[in-house]
């Protein structure tokens, strides 16, 4: 089989579609960022600048307000849900995920996630663990532990065995990845269009 | 090998095509005019095919259980590529076409990032395929196994494990009993209105 150069083909958005491409009530999406309309938005959420969510992604608030950051990658069927039991007083809590971050397929985040962070296909963070900066959770990893994790962590393996890394880490070639999508991702997908409020 | 029980779908869930694609409509398949479909293949629902981030190539009987993603690698370049018509610099990132061969099964919530799969080959339930992996002719994954970055994984090769390694090898008749059971599960795919 012959390789043909990747040609984009793209198909440009209709005009009699932009009625529905506003943002659901109580989901703010900043400029620049690429929310596919093919995702589930559930409650109040805040979308940051240039993030990326892959079609068939979920973001579920359901006991209390999420906001995400700049420069996140969340790629298909990934679930951020804010499961937080609310407090005595009975205030919601918030889920916060920070700045340039990648949660890769099947990942389930439900606990706060600081910056520069990989969770890996399938892994799983749970609401009382806190991811802090530069920490890579490998595959099928469930955390589910009381803590916040020191930077650069690094768990994999079957036995979810951690290390600290030597050097400062970020998800690989990050900002290439997201320039490409998002420049590569509004050619096939209509995307929600950003509201300031 | 033991004969499959027959398994019917609604006839309302599915579209088949002229050359025998049997896909769901709650399948994802994005950037539908890079995908290339070659026939007999099964797409169940909730599965994902992303071509919009470069072209798919599928071969002859793939099966798609239900959740199985397929979505290309990605690699950094040397040199940026690609200069874009708007003027803006070219990236040095791209996406790799991905090539998928003939009679291959891929199980349930399977995630597969390979470069290019073989002929022959049978994909467990719940594997993470990492990106840049090869996989090559006659090979079987078993479930739960997490293929590591880069990984090129030789002919007749059982493969398992979290991190995933090689643990045996296949009988030289692979490839006899993975187009049987390609093509008896194929067959044995059928419509409720031709139960009995």
């Amino acid at each position: 089989m012959s390789t043909p150069s990747p040609a984009p083909r793209p198909v440009a958005p209709s005009e009699s579609d932009s009625r529905s491409l506003l943002a659901p009530p109580g989901v703010i999406i900043l400029p620049k960022a690429v929310v596919p309309r093919e995702i589930e938005l559930k409650g109040e959420i805040t979308i940051g600048s240039r993030t990326v969510l892959h079609p068939s992604s979920k973001i579920l608030a359901i006991n209390g307000p999420i906001v995400i950051g700049e420069g996140n990658i969340i790629e298909e069927k990934t679930e951020i849900r804010n499961n937080f039991p609310p407090d005595k007083d009975g205030t919601k809590k918030t889920l916060y995920i920070g700045n340039r971050n990648l949660f890769e397929t099947y990942a389930v985040i439900e606990g706060n996630v600081g910056n520069n962070n990989t969770v890996s296909s399938k892994a799983r963070i749970g609401h009382r663990t806190t991811l802090s900066t530069g920490c890579m959770i490998g595959c099928m990893c469930v955390l589910d532990s009381d803590e916040t994790l020191p930077p650069d962590t690094v768990i994999t393996g079957e036995n979810q065995n951690r290390r600290i890394a030597e050097t400062p880490q970020a998800p690989p070639f990050i900002d290439e990845h997201l320039e490409h999508l998002i420049r590569q991702l509004p050619n096939y997908h209509y995307i929600l269009k950003s509201s300031a409020g | 090998m033991y004969e499959l029980q027959e398994q019917f779908y609604n006839p309302k869930d599915f579209v088949e095509t002229n050359t025998g694609n049997k896909v769901n409509k709650k399948t994802i398949l994005c950037g539908s005019q890079q995908i290339l479909l070659t026939g007999k293949s099964i797409l169940d629902q909730d599965s994902v095919i992303r071509a919009d981030l470069a072209t798919v190539r599928i071969g002859r009987n793939l099966v798609l259980s239900r959740g199985a993603i397929l979505k290309p690698t990605y690699k950094p370049l040397s040199k940026a590529i690609l200069p874009s018509k708007t003027g803006a610099p070219g990236l040095n990132f791209m996406y790799q076409n991905m090539k998928i061969g003939e009679y291959v099964f891929v199980g349930e919530k399977s995630v597969i990032q390979a470069v290019s799969v073989g002929n022959h080959v049978y994909i467990g339930n719940n594997c993470v395929i990492s990106r840049g992996v090869i996989i090559h002719d006659c090979v079987s994954i078993a479930d739960n196994t997490f293929v590591p970055p880069d990984t090129v994984i030789p002919v007749f090769t059982i493969f398992a494990g979290n991190i995933g390694k090689p643990v045996g090898t296949l009988p030289d008749c692979t490839q006899e009993l993975m187009e049987n059971f390609i093509t008896s599960y194929y067959a044995k795919f059928l419509p409720q209105s031709s139960r009995v």
